[in-house]
């Protein structure tokens, strides 16, 4: 099982890829998101913070604004987000959970298709 | 701990619910039961069609209470039968939905075309069936390209109108005085009566389209009130406007129609009745075209990502974030049937392939009930799916024209097959 630790690399993994690759960070022109992550079986939040065309911070908890929430246990996250695991597949499965437009959720998972194709 | 915010409620469920069923295509599903069924026993139809609906909406709304979550059917099938049954009925929604948005286009521009010739536009009038055919496919391919959506409370502002609209005129053509005698044939014919009930299944089509709506549900028990909501609503609305039009002209006469309505709000009220019934259509294709047409992209670019279909369809627009590969797949395949349609002259085939797909879709789901309840309690679900199973094969005998089994038959087969030999390869 997953720990907080093995979540919080992935996402720092993720964040520094993001902002190395220049398509994404094309992809979020005039995009600012604010990413709200919350790992239900470590009973954990973490907002990715998008604004300027990159990821700027990762906050612990909430930022006090939830553009898109991201919900789902750390192993899934944790697979989404280091490009191991198909998002498409595990919201079919029912194994995360999306709240926002359709088109960010379009967006987001463009994003992650991008970046580990 | 976050949850999901319960944001929808019954309401705009409802609306949603009803929005597909709510078509310019449907009209000439409406005259083909009035006809099948004997004019007299139009609204018995109707509403026999609802009642039968009703008991498949009771079985979607137990699966989702089950399975609240996004996949809808697909997971409820998955979860009853496996990952290949899952994958045949994805892709006969799509199917569906390209039979429907076929049908759609083919009478939205026929729809056009006679508000032209009514006022006088003569040029616009002077292009061929075909050519409208292609505009409409193409604005409806633009517009989901650039990601038009209708919002939510739009969504129910316009269902609202519709309604009103709808059951007004028919109302009014029911309280206006009639030279024509209803046909008062003493017996009815049983086996086309109940084809006829077949046929009207087509005028609730894609009520259970709200199921993936689930987890964004006030109250998960109300999507079952809103997909009931609906249906009664629809079937109130349809038989009152099946009714109207027997009192006023024999369905015979506008069998080979593919705008009885149009005629029917010319016999009533001459370019007043064109203008409202024009209105009317409009806003029916919009809604349930776009909604129909960005659905089916989103669950094949869905089904892309999962590795179900080639990865080319899962290709997403760098300014607009659409799936614009799906949506060109679509927009082809849907181009491919309304020529087919023009080929072989019957405009009703998209129309009887979608209510014969979408009676198989009842009868699997019916029988995933089943399945899940561990065949207890077999009662309900089992006559559910037996009724919905006998429904497609009337759906399938003349007077529905042969293409239709051609295409059921071959459009299964292909999914089955693909389903079975294709994904296994693509998932490698």
């Amino acid at each position: 099982m997953a720990t907080a630790e093995d979540l919080f690399m992935a996402l720092e993994q993720f964040v520094q890829r993001f902002n190395a690759n220049k398509l994404v960070k094309k992809m979020v022109r005039d995009w600012d998101r604010h990413i709200f992550i919350s790992v239900t079986d470590l009973e954990l939040a973490s907002t990715v913070v998008v604004a300027d065309d990159a990821i700027k911070e990762l906050v612990p908890g909430e930022s006090g604004k939830k553009d898109i929430s991201i919900i789902a246990p750390a192993d899934v996250i944790i697979g989404i987000f280091t490009g191991k695991l198909n998002p498409a597949k595990e919201y079919a499965k029912g194994n995360v959970k999306f709240v926002g437009s359709p088109k960010d959720e379009m967006k987001v998972d463009a994003i992650i298709q991008y970046l580990w194709s | 701990m976050s949850t999901l915010q319960k944001v929808l409620r019954l309401r705009t469920l409802a609306a949603t619910s009803i929005g597909l069923g709510l078509a310019s295509s449907v009209y000439a599903a409406v005259v083909q039961v009035g006809h099948t069924a004997g004019d007299r026993y139009i609204w018995a139809a109707i509403l026999l069609a609802a009642f039968v609906c009703i008991m498949a909406a009771r079985n979607f709304s137990e699966l989702a209470r089950r399975f609240p979550n996004a996949g809808g059917v697909q997971v409820y099938v998955r979860n009853a039968f496996g990952e290949r049954a899952s994958n045949t009925v994805s892709l006969m929604y799509i199917i569906l939905a390209v039979a429907a948005g076929a049908a759609e286009a083919y009478v939205f521009a026929s729809v056009l075309r006679i508000i032209f010739k009514t006022f006088n536009l003569t040029l616009l009038a002077s292009f061929p069936l075909e050519a409208w055919i292609f505009l409409v496919l193409l604005t409806f391919l633009g517009i989901n390209l650039v990601g038009v959506s209708v919002a939510g409370k739009v969504q129910e502002l316009l269902t609202f109108t519709l309604l009103v609209l709808l059951v007004s005129l028919s109302v009014y053509a029911l309280f206006q005085p009639s030279s024509h005698a209803v046909s008062q044939s003493a017996r009815v014919d049983g086996l086309m009566f109940t084809q006829a009930v077949a046929y009207a299944i087509y005028l609730f089509i894609g009520f259970e389209w709200i199921t993936p709506l689930a987890e964004e549900a006030e109250d998960v028990n109300s999507l079952g009130k809103a997909m009931t909501l609906a249906i009664v609503t629809l079937g109130i609305a349809y038989s009152l406007f099946g009714t109207a039009v027997v009192k006023h002209v024999d369905t015979a006469s506008l069998l080979n129609s593919t705008t009885p309505h149009m005629e029917f709000a010319r016999l009533l009220a001459g370019k007043a009745g064109i203008m409202i019934m024009g209105v009317i259509s409009v806003i029916a294709t919009f809604t349930a075209f776009n909604a129909g047409i960005m659905g089916t992209s989103r669950l094949m670019y869905a089904m892309a990502r999962e590795g179900v279909l080639p990865g080319f369809l899962a290709k997403v627009h760098l300014r607009f974030f659409t799936p614009w590969s799906s949506l060109m797949f679509i927009f082809l395949l849907q181009l491919l049937l309304t020529l087919f349609v023009i080929g072989t002259g019957s405009f009703k085939t998209p129309i009887f392939l979608a209510a014969s797909v979408e009676c198989i879709i009842y009868t699997l789901v019916s029988l995933a009930v089943l399945k899940l309840r561990g065949w207890k309690n077999v009662l309900a679900p089992g006559f559910t799916a037996l009724v919905f199973g006998a429904l497609t094969v009337l759906m399938l005998l003349p007077p529905t024209p042969p293409a239709v089994v051609i295409l059921l038959a071959g459009g299964l087969i292909l999914a089955l097959a693909y389903s079975v030999f294709i994904v296994p390869r693509l998932a490698r």
